[in-house]
């Protein structure tokens, strides 16, 4: 897709006005200069409304029409708002236009009812244009609204996708660019057809099947509000821990408090070490239990056991091997040891024929000898398992009392701070700073517990959903209606987890392709050994390297916006490279995509400017920016310049309330004041 | 392949899978047939386990017997069960032996350490611990807990 020209009539301050975009690929940015308040968010809510007639103003949202318009018209008139949008797609020339009818209905009526709202899509075909007919439908698939989010974003917000608990977010955007949303979709289509089915078995089934049904029903009911209570709670978990780390940088900022703090750190990475070796002895004795647990329980018997066969190898109920046959070679020889005959049938043979042992089964004696044969063994394995499990626990308790120790210490720091009186520029004492730590410590330890207990329930309620699907599967006495839907509705689970399978896997392997390419477009750009990482999770991750080893960044603001623009400039650059490389797979095309962006360089400091200035040029083929002139001077400008093809500036005239409006007007100029 | 069949709880997925303490349901199984032996605990009937309740559990013979000392185990149970010396030779009735004490084994693990919250390891080295007779009656603090046995016995006959 790639924009050419936008018009606005009526729409919010903007009476008449149009931007050209700039779409030359060397020159492929525009930007679009404005002071606070002049306009540029409007302008980014012209492009929602028109593709999906959403917009989001923070000041009267619900007046669409020029002020000045709508107040210079008579009751009763009825005023037009549009915006008009020229663009090529996929070698096709449109244009996109949403106009919206207003009536006046008082005179002190400034925002006017809604009367008509259309939507035309018009494509060029030779030399004339012609209509679509499901325009909705024929802009969505051109620029998903669920991919809106991604190209036509406010600055001063994108940081929030490498912040806290955007996994969600992230997912959505690797599968809405790939197109993957369609499996995505399908498996919810199979999942309600299988809930449908499953509505036909219960209208047909018996009532204990139906009261079955009902039930799973019911938990299942319950599982989706867990599931929903545990994704609250863990927001709130690492909204807190956001909250204590923020509470801790400015410990760390005070003169006062700076050293106790850090000692404070130093304290915990001690404590962990120290607990990561509890651990690993915790281990240690698991491998002893498996390797020697049994040993000192099965002494007895095997004493026993030992006991027992050396006696009746004595009384020769178990017979030697050995005796056996050398009593078989003498009575074959039939001369005795002693050098009388042994003639078969006389008494004497009886006799020593029956020194041989009961018949029993060939290997009995050797059996006997492997048991006493393995009591020294087991006696060494038995002292080693004592002393060994001996040692570790006296290990355990020694990194016990040091953790104790620690921890007291820790405790000591708590109180030391609670006793200064240096205050933040804010006016927030160290004391109060420390307390309110302590606090959402409290609070976030209660919240783990409340994620366990969800859990939990989750876990049981699970469990009883898999009985329950027994039981239904059990249930014979049914009419036939209600085993064909039962048959259909187990054949739209089975292909629905297939599928969910197969997304999965594909989710995964887009997510590897985009971490790649962050990888590359981040290194460029970032300092300090930093690298960004999607990981397994979902989660953007930024990594410092410190002396050959991966340490995970506390992100700044600036390291998250760089982190979020480039993974978007990553997922922009697959979803094109995709779409050049001659679309292989129907659900794989990817596409070409514009940046719109409002204030990317909003909340940063000066370095981070010239950093992200540098990644934007990169995201895309064609990139809209707005930013006001303190933004846009000094690095942003020396970064960006070259590559700007068009430019405007946004004057914004606020009017007086007597008989002028607030008004912005696109100036291909600059404009006096910021 | 032969197999063994065994009663199996979900105390077997806690301490084999969930907890990590014995590496195999096997490894298991011998440590619970030796506690049920040492507490004469035996169950005679459905110690095999019922496949429709999901108690049944299974091991292949191979795997068992190719460990020394299990088998030694299992002979000497066998023979002490049944005081004849051809159980030595008689795998299939080890085997048989070895299901019965276990799943008289897991009863008492199941009191033992079946509702300890969290991770049971450091119960199921207490238990080892208390449960060593060699070491209980040995030296002097043996004999001490002997001669006072003797005493109370002796104070109770009267």
């Amino acid at each position: 897709m790639e924009l050419h020209r936008l018009e606005l009539q009526n729409f919010r301050q903007f009476k008449d006005d149009t931007i050209e975009f700039a779409r030359e690929k060397a020159e492929g940015i525009t930007v679009i200069h404005g002071s606070n308040g002049s306009g540029k968010t409007t302008l980014l809510n012209a492009f929602t409304w028109l593709f999906y007639d959403e917009v989001d103003f923070e000041t009267r949202p619900d007046r669409l029409v020029t002020e000045g318009t709508i107040a210079e018209a008579t009751v009763g008139k009825q005023l037009t708002v549009s915006v008009r949008l020229r663009f090529e797609h996929e070698e096709t020339e449109y244009i996109a236009e949403r106009r919206a009818i207003f009536e006046k209905r008082s005179e002190d009526d400034f925002d006017g009812d809604l009367i008509d709202m259309g939507l035309t899509l018009e494509y060029k075909q030779g030399t004339s244009w012609r209509e679509r007919g499901n325009p909705e439908n024929s802009l969505d698939q051109i620029l998903p609204e669920r991919l809106s989010d991604l190209f036509f974003f406010d600055g001063e917000d994108i940081e929030e996708l490498a912040g806290i608990d955007n996994q969600e977010r992230i997912q959505e955007s690797i599968q809405n660019i790939m197109g993957l949303t369609i499996l995505e979709r399908s498996t919810r289509h199979l999942e309600d057809a299988a809930g449908r089915f499953e509505d036909e078995v219960e209208e047909h089934a018996s009532d204990e099947l139906a009261k079955l049904i009902e039930r799973k029903r019911e938990i299942e009911d319950t599982i989706e509000e867990l599931d929903r209570k545990k994704d609250d709670t863990e927001r709130s978990i690492e909204r807190t821990e956001t909250e204590i780390r923020d509470i801790e940088q400015k410990l760390e900022r005070l003169d006062e408090s700076a050293a106790l703090q850090e000692r404070r750190q130093e304290y915990r990475e001690d404590r962990e070490k120290l607990e990561a070796r509890v651990e690993k002895i915790n281990e240690e004795i698991k491998a002893e239990i498996d390797e020697k647990g049994f040993v000192p329980l099965a002494i007895p018997l095997i004493n026993e056991t030992a006991e027992r066969l050396d006696e009746m190898r004595q009384d020769g109920v178990i017979p030697s091997d050995l005796s056996n046959s050398y009593i078989d070679s003498l009575l074959e020889a039939e001369r005795c040891i002693c050098g009388r005959p042994l003639e078969p049938g006389t008494e004497y043979y009886e006799q020593v024929a029956a020194m041989k042992g009961e018949a029993v089964a060939e290997g009995v004696e050797q059996g006997a000898v492997r048991i006493i044969g393995h009591l020294n063994q087991m006696s060494d394995m038995e002292s080693a398992f004592f002393d060994n499990i001996d040692e570790y626990i006296q290990e355990r308790k020694r990194l016990h009392d040091d953790i104790t120790e620690l921890t007291e210490k820790i405790d000591d720091v708590g109180s030391e701070l609670q006793e200064m009186d240096q205050k933040t520029a804010g006016g927030v004492s160290v004391p109060e700073l420390e307390a309110k730590r302590e606090s959402k410590e409290n609070e976030k330890e209660e919240l783990i517990g409340e994620k366990g207990r969800i859990e939990e329930k989750i876990d049981r309620n699970e469990e009883e959903i898999e009985s329950l699907k027994e039981e239904i599967e059990e249930q014979r006495d049914e009419r036939e209606e209600a085993l064909v839907a039962k048959r259909r509705q187990k054949a739209a689970e089975l292909v629905a987890e297939e599928l969910g399978t197969a997304f999965g896997e594909l989710k995964d392997k887009v997510r590897r392709l985009s971490n790649e390419k962050i990888q590359d477009t981040f290194g460029s750009i970032a300092s300090k050994n930093l690298t960004a990482e999607i990981t397994e999770d979902f989660e953007l991750k930024i990594w410092q390297d410190v002396g050959g080893e991966r340490v995970e960044v506390d992100k700044s603001t600036g390291e998250r916006q760089i982190a979020s623009l480039a993974f978007v400039g990553s997922l922009v650059d697959i979803a094109r490279e995709r779409y050049e490389a001659d679309g292989d797979s129907e659900y794989f095309t990817g596409g070409i995509y514009p940046l719109v962006m409002d204030s990317p360089f909003g909340a940063l400091d000066k370095s981070h400017r010239r950093e992200v200035s540098r990644v934007i040029p990169e995201l895309a083929n064609q990139i809209v920016v707005f930013a006001t002139d303190s933004q846009w001077e000094g690095p942003v400008e020396d970064e960006m310049s070259p590559k700007v093809g068009k430019q405007y500036w946004l004057d914004f005239d606020e009017g007086n309330d007597s008989n002028t409006y607030p008004r912005t007007r696109i100036k291909t100029e600059p404009v006096g004041g910021d | 392949m032969n197999f063994i069949s065994y009663k199996k709880s979900e105390l077997y997925d806690r301490i084999v899978d969930e907890y990590d303490i014995f590496q195999n349901s096997y490894d298991f199984m011998v440590f619970l047939a030796v506690m049920g032996y040492q507490e004469g605990k035996v169950v005679r009937e459905g110690y095999k386990g019922d496949d429709s309740a999901g108690t049944k559990g299974q091991i292949g013979v191979e795997n068992f017997f190719a460990n020394d000392l299990y088998r030694v185990i299992a002979s000497s149970i066998a023979f002490q069960d049944t005081e004849d010396p051809s159980a030595l030779v008689n795998s299939e009735l080890q085997a048989e032996k070895l299901a019965q004490y276990a799943a008289g084994g897991l009863e008492i693990a199941e009191q033992e350490f079946g509702s300890t919250a969290g991770d049971p390891t450091n119960v199921i080295v207490e238990y080892i611990q208390d449960h060593d007779e060699e070491d209980s009656y040995q030296g002097t603090l043996g004999e001490i807990v002997k001669a006072f046995d003797d005493q109370m016995m002796g104070v109770e006959e009267d």
